[in-house]
């Protein structure tokens, strides 16, 4: 039972961070590397709002700067070289990225705050589980079927399907080829300003924060880029190989998402549920 | 042209101070490591996000000789092919995936066997720590040369010159090689250079390989430049920097990634006369190493936005604007020529 | 010149039954290289208009201009008006020229490879009514049948059929198709020249068709431009250019007369550029 609740949070979290990747890979085929500094700044701005002012006050801040970072990362680093080789697009999002933990450290100087959520707690089994564990649960629930249902059946996950085959001819189509992008970069951040506030409250705001959000791209790797459901898969996959390795060797358990990447790399390049053909787009 | 530049090379330490002899020395090194990376990325444009641990590996080699088999065998001429030749092995081994995959995936897999090798190094030093009981800094001997010990910053200076135009010589060469062109094909179009014929698999592991047996060899000088094994000195960032150097020198360019290098290694002491000068708060010299980041992360977005040839592509324009004054374009007749 | 001796007035009126007219429109690829040097054409409201020329005349880049999207490649209008049931479209952007009922039918058959037949006729700006799949599959049973396989799987006459199809669901009332049977088999480029007059028939769409096969082309359309390095050389009532021995001789390839060197022809050009 233990084990069971801490792969299930330790799966949400990594779902919902590979869930931003997967939405921004999705419209642009770009893996979107500047979420982990999205993820710092927005994180230690709440925190800070938050001694100031009510806790919903340095919420909604926190989610506006996300959304602002994430809008920022879109206009800055994708608009400019769309139409140039992926890899500058990879180059761009880790610039950003890079240039934002390194604003974050000079104005917060690395220092560890405390979120306070108001929590709860209950007893799960013989184990008490706190209510911040709980709602990281159901928002990686909510967000993965949320996810699924609209990239599946409804015309925004066509649009952007279009809008990564052939960006020019969803434009002469009449697909709002811009708002789709902006769109998705929007929700990818805000996506990890949510396990921002989950991971934050849960172990403290610090610069551990930007790493642990490189998962995120793990884990929509392992998954198969283009698919949510591959990415639940290998959240909950690497959610239960990490909970399993911390027993014996913490240190080794942050490394091991890392392994599996390698060995999925070879042995399955194209992720667990992906496409094969999707390898020969990037 | 060449001769004279080499005599004023030679000249150098007579001129400055160790100060700035030091500076250069940091600037051979970055030369050699961002040399191999523009090979692994600059020409075969697989993106290389994981520098940083093949420096590492040729750091442990020069650790691993100096402490394992004895100081009288911490000799450049064993280190260095040793370090060249487990900087290879890695790069074939980190590679791997490559072969099968691309673009992105190559990237994230470099990023991964950056932390894999990481966390070896850490656990390899905890064993030296405990085990052997090093203490906590673990230094090392000076570099033998067999004719004579390396351990003047002058001593270093002319070691590291060498070093750095063999390898600026070597790598032209390879750039003209048929692997030179196979690499340059792959960049542009993976999959047509696998319609043409060409081995991409072999090259990529090729361009891997000579890539990391560069950077191991940096790494090693780098250990014995500073008579220390330190891990955590080599972080994301270190990789950041390296892709920074020959983004901001001008990809695919031998002297783009020797400007590079200079460029970044350079820039921090700058930077700090200009905090300094200007009164900055505290913070930004207390956090020195994140202020530095951050303006590389600068540097490379702006490169990249819009001088995708970096310093190199700038200086050719600016060349070309004065040569061909008054006129825009070249006149018709010299291009054929 | 018209073929008649007549100048073309300049600004011809605005006739009601005008859809689209460009004037002395001008294109400049990466800011120095001029593919489009003042060219005017006219598309009458339901009537099917060709354009037509040798390679690297700058036939695609007129259509480009036309439906908006020279800012995404690295082409600027430099000079010219385009103007579209009387408004001016000059630089608007795709999206926009397609909510207006310009639609494309990109050159060398684009679709969207990743999606299946079904789902590229509805990845689109507008709602898709079912009538209209309806009629794309009434039009192309071929497709039908086909209708959950991924696109890139199609052959290259399906391509072109579903290209359409696609198109049609964007509800046009100017289509601009380029190259309609690039690559494809005569027999198919036959059956799909026929379906766009008929579209163009029944339904009234205009049409402005860039082709390589001149004769096809010319023998289906109304009205026939031909486009030489940047500039209109020719155009009339395709009954007219076809017709004309000039025509016939050089984007025809059949010469009534004795068959003259390539030094003459040459001769011939020049003196005809150099009058008209």
């Amino acid at each position: 039972m233990n084990l069971a609740i801490d792969v299930a949070t330790l799966a949400s979290i990594n779902f919902l961070l590979g869930l931003g990747i997967v939405t921004v890979y999705k419209g642009t085929r770009i893996l979107n590397f500047a979420l982990p500094g999205v993820i710092l700044a927005t994180a230690y701005l709440t925190v800070t709002v938050a001694s100031h002012a009510p806790l919903v006050v340095a919420l909604a801040a926190g989610a506006l700067a996300a959304a602002a970072l994430g809008a920022l990362t879109f206009y800055v680093g994708i608009l400019p070289i769309l139409g140039r080789p992926t890899y500058v697009g990879i180059l761009t999002t880790v610039a950003i990225g890079f240039m934002l933990e390194s604003i974050v450290t000079i104005i917060w100087k690395v220092e560890i705050r405390n979120l306070n959520l108001p929590s709860a707690s209950f007893t799960l089994g013989d184990r008490l589980v706190s209510s911040d564990q709980a709602i990281m649960w159901m928002a990686a629930l909510g967000a993965g079927i949320l996810f699924g249902v609209v990239y599946r059946y409804t015309r925004v996950g066509l649009w952007l399907a279009a809008t990564a085959d052939e960006n020019l001819l969803a434009r002469q189509r009449g697909i709002p080829v811009m708002m789709v992008l902006l769109a998705s970069f929007v929700i990818a951040a805000l996506l990890g300003y949510v396990v921002a506030l989950l991971l934050g409250a849960r172990q403290g705001v610090t610069m551990a924060l930007g790493s642990a959000a490189l998962r995120g791209l793990v884990v929509a790797l392992v998954g198969g880029l283009d698919s949510v459901l591959g990415a639940a898969l290998a959240a909950v996959l690497l959610g239960g190989v990490e909970a399993w390795v911390v027993q014996t060797d913490p240190r080794l358990a942050t490394v091991v998402p890392y392994m599996v990447l390698l060995a999925v790399l070879i042995w399955r390049p194209w992720g667990l549920l992906g496409t094969p053909e999707e390898l020969e787009r990037v | 042209m060449a001769i004279a530049a080499l005599v004023a090379a030679a000249i150098v330490p007579f001129v400055f101070d160790t100060y700035y002899l030091s500076l250069l020395n940091l600037v051979f090194i970055a030369c050699i490591g961002a040399i191999g990376i523009n090979i692994t990325t600059g020409y075969a444009g697989q993106v290389n996000l994981g520098q940083a641990g093949f420096l590492l590996v040729g750091e442990f080699v020069a650790g691993a000789i100096a402490i394992h088999i004895g100081a009288i065998w911490a000799n450049f001429w064993i280190a260095a092919p040793a370090a060249m030749i487990a900087g290879a092995a890695v790069g074939v081994i980190v590679g791997w995936p490559a072969l099968r995959v691309r673009g992105l995936y190559v990237t994230l897999a470099t990023l991964a066997a950056f932390f894999v090798i990481q966390y070896l190094g850490l656990r390899y030093i905890e064993y030296l720590q405990q085990t052997l009981k090093t203490g906590i800094d673990i230094k090392l001997s000076a570099l033998d040369l067999l004719f004579m010990t390396v351990s003047s910053e002058r001593s270093w200076y002319y070691l590291l010159l060498s070093v750095t135009v063999v390898v600026i010589v070597a790598a032209t060469g390879l750039a003209h090689t048929k692997a030179g062109r196979a690499w340059q094909a792959l960049r542009e179009h993976e999959l047509m250079t696998e319609v043409m014929g060409i081995d991409v698999a072999h090259y990529k592991l090729i361009a891997f390989a000579v890539g990391a047996s560069l950077a191991s060899l940096a790494g090693m000088l780098f250990g014995f430049y500073h008579h220390s094994v330190n891990p955590e000195a080599f972080t994301v960032e270190v990789s950041v920097q390296y892709l920074a150097m020959i983004i901001i020198g001008g990809m695919g360019s031998i002297a783009g990634a020797v400007l590079g290098a200079a460029f970044v290694v350079l820039i921090p002491y700058g930077l700090e006369w200009v905090l300094d000068t200007f009164n900055a708060p505290s913070q930004f010299l207390i956090y020195f190493s994140a202020v530095r980041l951050g303006v590389f992360a600068f540097l490379m977005l702006i490169f990249l936005l819009l001088e995708p040839e970096g310093l190199i592509g700038l200086w050719e324009r600016i060349r070309r604007f004065f040569v061909l004054w008054p006129f825009r374009f070249q006149p018709l007749e010299e291009k054929r020529r | 010149m018209t073929l008649d001796g007549a100048m073309p007035t300049t600004v011809p009126a605005l006739t009601p039954d005008l859809l689209l007219r460009v004037e002395r429109l001008e294109v400049v690829y990466h800011r120095v290289a001029t593919a489009v040097q003042g060219v005017s054409l006219n598309v009458p409201r339901g009537k099917m208009v060709t354009l037509i020329g040798p390679n690297g005349a700058g036939k695609t880049t007129v259509l480009r201009a036309i439906g908006g999207f020279t800012a995404a490649e690295v082409a600027t209008i430099r000079d010219g008006e385009i103007a579209y049931m009387g408004r001016d479209i000059r630089g608007m952007p795709p999206e926009e020229t397609v909510r207006m009922g310009i639609v494309a039918v990109p050159e060398r058959v684009k679709i969207f490879d990743t999606l299946t037949v079904k789902e590229n006729l509805r990845a689109s700006g507008f709602p898709v009514e079912k009538a209209e799949m309806q009629g794309v599959w009434d039009m192309f049973p071929q497709l039908w049948q086909r209708r959950d396989v991924r696109a890139v799987l199609l052959s290259g006459g399906e391509r072109q059929m579903l290209a359409l199809g696609a198109a049609l669901c964007c509800k046009p009332s100017l289509m601009l198709i380029d190259e309609l049977s690039l690559g494809l088999a005569p027999k198919i480029a036959t059956d799909l020249f026929r379906l766009v007059r008929k579209l163009n028939e029944e339904r009234g769409i205009a049409i402005l068709l860039v082709e390589q096969n001149a004769r096809a082309a010319l023998e289906l359309a109304d009205i026939g431009y031909i486009i030489e390095s940047g500039r209109i050389v020719f155009e009339g009532s395709s009954e007219k250019l076809l017709g004309h021995g000039d025509v016939m001789e050089f984007y025809l390839g059949r010469s009534d007369e004795r068959s003259k060197s390539f030094r003459d022809v040459k001769q011939y050009r020049r003196k005809r550029r150099w009058w008209g």
